[in-house]
């Protein structure tokens, strides 16, 4: 928007003129306390107006607005004044930033709406993942103070646009700057958002391996590697946990393993014990002794027979 | 619970701070969108 200075001089130097020729220049220069200065500012802001509309200054009459300056107590008051004569072209900068303003706001609410999903799908995520998500979030706090000193910045170069045309560009400048920090504010949080529902899907497909522990001791309730809260046991109470979490009772002497038992226990049994080889021979040969003399109807050798098998029976299972 | 509740609220606060700035700039500009 700025003008080449040499013609903002050509342009002074004809206005100079124009009001010395109707014998107005002493007048205007001594009543305006920036003297020359405030006609030099007046030529710059009608040009500087004309440039941004794409108006030629040849085409714009000079003379008809500068005789009338000496009427006006300041310069923003005469150029104001020319504004609502239609002579010159009334200020821009609302429509210029309008759009933009318009893509903010709307920016604004999709992000508005991003975090208040996030919000709401946390609730129920391990502390882990929360953590991480927490820190993110803490980064993104970063930004918006950055987006919100930006914003403080266009809303006072919207002031002084509206004031000082050369603000303008600058006005512009900083709107659009605003418009991508705040467009890639949404791109993280929508990314962020988008981790949380994945790491939510994983957290639900994983199955923990559970273990079975008998407490030894009191325990507290803790908060179980699953995202689940466990506990309080009291001693000999049997309950399972993550594996993980069963590694640190054990380890911390507050649980042992536990097993179930299927089957009940079989009754214990006398160890078999291996009967001497000499003696098997000699239980053999009474046996086989006392049968003959049975079955040779020899009473006395058989009851003989018997009696030492019972003795030999008797010294076994003593 | 209590402490899956307590990292939940922190992380809460953050994000409605965060929302609230948001807020602050979204309001701002439609205020000046109206005004325009």
């Amino acid at each position: 928007l700025s003008v080449p200075r040499q013609r903002i001089k050509e342009y002074y130097e004809r206005v100079k003129r124009i009001l010395k020729e109707t014998r107005k220049w002493d007048y205007v220069v001594s009543k305006f306390p920036e003297g020359e200065l405030a006609v030099y500012r007046a030529v710059t802001i009608i040009l500087e107006r004309l440039a941004e509309v794409g108006v030629d200054p040849q085409t714009f009459d000079w003379k008809a607005a500068f005789v009338k300056l000496e009427d006006y107590d300041s310069i923003d008051s005469f150029i104001e004044a020319l504004e609502e004569e239609g002579v010159l072209p009334t200020p821009t900068i609302t429509e210029l930033g309008a759009s933009e303003e318009a893509f903010i706001a709307r920016e604004a609410s999709r992000l508005e709406g991003q975090i208040m999903s996030l919000i709401e799908e946390a609730k129920d995520v391990r502390p882990e993942i929360l953590k991480r998500v927490r820190e993110r979030i803490a980064e993104a706090l970063g930004q918006v103070e950055d987006i919100d000193r930006l914003y403080l910045e266009v809303s006072r170069l919207k002031e002084e646009a509206r004031r000082e045309r050369a603000k303008a560009r600058e006005y512009k400048a900083k709107t659009q700057e605003l418009e991508k920090e705040l467009r890639k504010l949404y791109e993280e949080i929508s990314a962020l958002r988008q981790q949380l529902e994945e790491a939510k899907k994983a957290q639900k497909r994983y199955v923990y391996k559970m273990v079975a522990l008998k407490a030894v001791t009191h325990i507290p309730s803790f908060l179980g590697e699953d995202g689940k809260v466990y506990g309080p046991f009291e001693a000999g109470q049997i309950f399972n946990v993550p594996e993980r979490d069963a590694h640190k009772l054990i380890s911390r002497g507050l649980a042992q393993p536990w097993k179930p038992t299927v089957f009940p226990p079989e009754t214990p049994k006398p160890p078999k014990k291996e009967i001497n080889p000499e003696i098997k021979v000699k239980t053999d040969t009474l046996w086989e002794q006392y049968i003959n003399a049975v079955l040779s109807h020899e009473p006395i050798v058989a009851m003989e027979a018997a009696r030492q098998l019972r003795e030999f029976r008797k010294k076994l299972f003593a | 619970v209590k402490a899956l509740s307590k990292e939940y609220e922190e992380f809460k606060a953050d994000a409605e701070k965060l929302l609230k700035k948001i807020r602050k700039i979204k309001k701002g500009m439609q205020e000046q969108k109206s005004e325009g």
